[in-house]
């Protein structure tokens, strides 16, 4: 199974693994993921209907109220969570809902990432200064 | 400590700087749900505490009628509990959206605030220093007793960006959160420089609206008001573009917003004493035929105990500690509001109701209808 690497830079320590949902466009955690199913909800967006439970979610960086911080939180809580996030560049909402939360966090991947790794395997790993995304290419 | 560095990283701050101060949002049990209370629980369990003052934006009910809002129990019990966490952590339960009326600030000042129409006021009427920062980051500022190092903490970055030169609108003060409004949509960041300004704009009540409004529809933190803002210097304005809104320009705005009828709604921001005895002497010699709703905040009604007694009289309902965008009115059966603000406007539409935006002035005799 060929795998690849992609490096990153480490923000919150952890690893998981999951399938990749890619996602072109910012998310908006607080109106636009519904705490309760993990659903995304926001009308238009491109992922709209998708459950991020257990996934390797990448998208550039959140947006919206800050109070997504808290729904990081809750979905955690509730084991609706993402297993992981891949931003191209992190803002505090998503930074801070993955420290509060325990999500494993990476930004700056170094190889541009696309449409096409959706739905493939892929574990995230984030200790101190090492941050890498292994991609498993079927 | 460790999530105040890190933030720092990310936005490239070279340092954290100490502040003096703090105010946090996402208060009401509405928006933070049972997992922000139990963070703010675990939080106080573990022993944080603020370092530095801090206050909190409005809850989501009025802590004495809450009965009278149509809150539940339930509801009630949560929202008691989230203040209570933050009590314990040394927290100043302002519940208002409008700390710099009741501490405080000097010029200068660093802060660590996170309610966007506070901020705005801060940067630009006191000469203080903060970022936009999001609840739980601001949270985590207080505790620690600083902030990272960037943004408008630093001077490079409190000097206009644009002009906006008022002076097609001389007489068009009753429009000031549509003027809000329709700035920070066509800026969205930046520091906008604002001159040549109709009269009465100046007047406190009129700034905040203005303000709040800026902060609804863009990312500002700041704004630069000639004869206003302490940092405003004419040579700054050289090479930038100018922009003259027009009077077409506000009443698009105010029309994206229509109701046929609906309760009047004020107090987005929270009304100063000054602004609720400026009420009260409207209503004297008057009684409201529609319904009407004030928000304000404890400390503002203890410097306004008759005027608010008289308003009362006058059929007038006035909340406490809470305010129209982060309680339920649906609860109190509203469903149609009039509204002065932009900011409770684009909020309130936002959440399924219909909206209606016009100036005090016009909201008052809406409310005094047929008397």
């Amino acid at each position: 199974m060929p795998v690849k690497v992609i490096k990153g830079r480490g923000l919150v320590n952890g690893k998981g693994h999951g399938e990749i949902l890619f996602s072109p466009e910012p998310i908006s955690f607080y109106g636009g993921v519904d705490p309760l199913t993990g659903i995304i909800v926001e009308k238009g967006h491109s992922l709209y209907g998708k459950s991020v439970k257990d996934k390797i979610l990448i998208f550039p960086h959140g947006k919206g109220s800050t109070v997504g911080s808290y729904i990081l939180l809750r979905l955690k809580r509730k084991g609706l969570a993402p297993s992981g996030i891949v931003n191209l560049e992190t803002e505090p909402i998503i930074l801070i809902g993955c420290m509060i939360a325990s999500i494993p966090l990476m930004d700056k991947p170094e190889d541009l990432l696309s449409k096409n790794i959706n739905g493939k395997k892929a574990e995230i790993f984030v200790k101190k200064d090492l941050a890498f995304l292994r991609v498993m290419y079927e | 400590m460790e999530a105040v560095v890190k933030v720092g990283e990310v936005l490239g701050a070279e340092r954290l700087i100490r502040i003096v101060n703090a105010h946090i949002s996402g208060i009401s049990y509405r928006n933070i749900g049972d997992e922000g209370l139990e963070f703010l629980k675990s939080l106080a369990e573990k022993g944080a505490r603020f370092s530095v003052p801090t206050t909190v934006n409005p809850a989501g009910m009025d802590l004495s009628k809450w009965k009278e809002m149509g809150v539940t129990e339930e509801f009630a019990i949560k929202q008691l509990e989230i203040l209570d966490a933050l009590r314990f952590m040394g927290a100043k339960l302002a519940l208002t959206c409008t700390p710099y009326r009741y501490i405080k600030i000097r010029f200068g000042d660093h802060l660590a605030w996170s309610e966007s129409s506070a901020v705005l006021y801060a940067n630009s009427i006191l000469g203080a220093r903060t970022n936009r920062d999001g609840g739980p980051l601001a949270l985590f500022e207080g505790l620690v007793g600083s902030a990272p190092l960037v943004g408008m903490h630093l001077s490079e970055s409190r000097v206009p960006t644009v002009v906006y030169d008022l002076s097609n609108l001389r007489s068009e003060c009753n429009m000031v959160s549509e003027l809000g409004y329709f700035i920070g949509r066509a800026e969205k960041r930046g520091v906008p420089a604002i001159i040549n300004l109709p009269k009465n704009f100046s007047e406190i009540k009129n700034l905040k609206l203005f303000l709040a409004s800026i902060g609804t529809s863009s990312g500002i933190a700041m704004v630069l008001i000639q004869g206003i803002s302490p940092e405003f210097k004419e040579d700054y304005l050289k090479g930038l573009d100018v922009v003259k809104p027009m009077k077409s320009d506000l009443v698009e705005i105010r029309e994206s917003f229509f109701t046929k009828d609906g309760v009047v709604v004020l107090g987005c921001p929270h009304l100063s004493p000054e602004e609720i005895a400026e009420l009260a002497n409207k209503l004297k010699d008057s009684r409201v035929t529609k319904r009407m709703i004030l928000f304000t905040s404890r400390d503002a009604a203890k410097l306004a105990r008759n005027q608010i007694k008289l308003l009362q009289e006058r059929g007038v309902d006035v909340f406490f500690d809470t305010c129209m965008v982060v309680t339920d009115l649906k609860n109190m059966g509203i469903k149609d509001v009039v509204v002065d603000s932009a900011k409770a406007a684009y909020y309130l539409q936002s959440q399924g109701y219909n909206v209606s935006l016009m100036s005090r002035e016009e909201a008052l005799e809406y409310a005094c209808e047929g008397n």
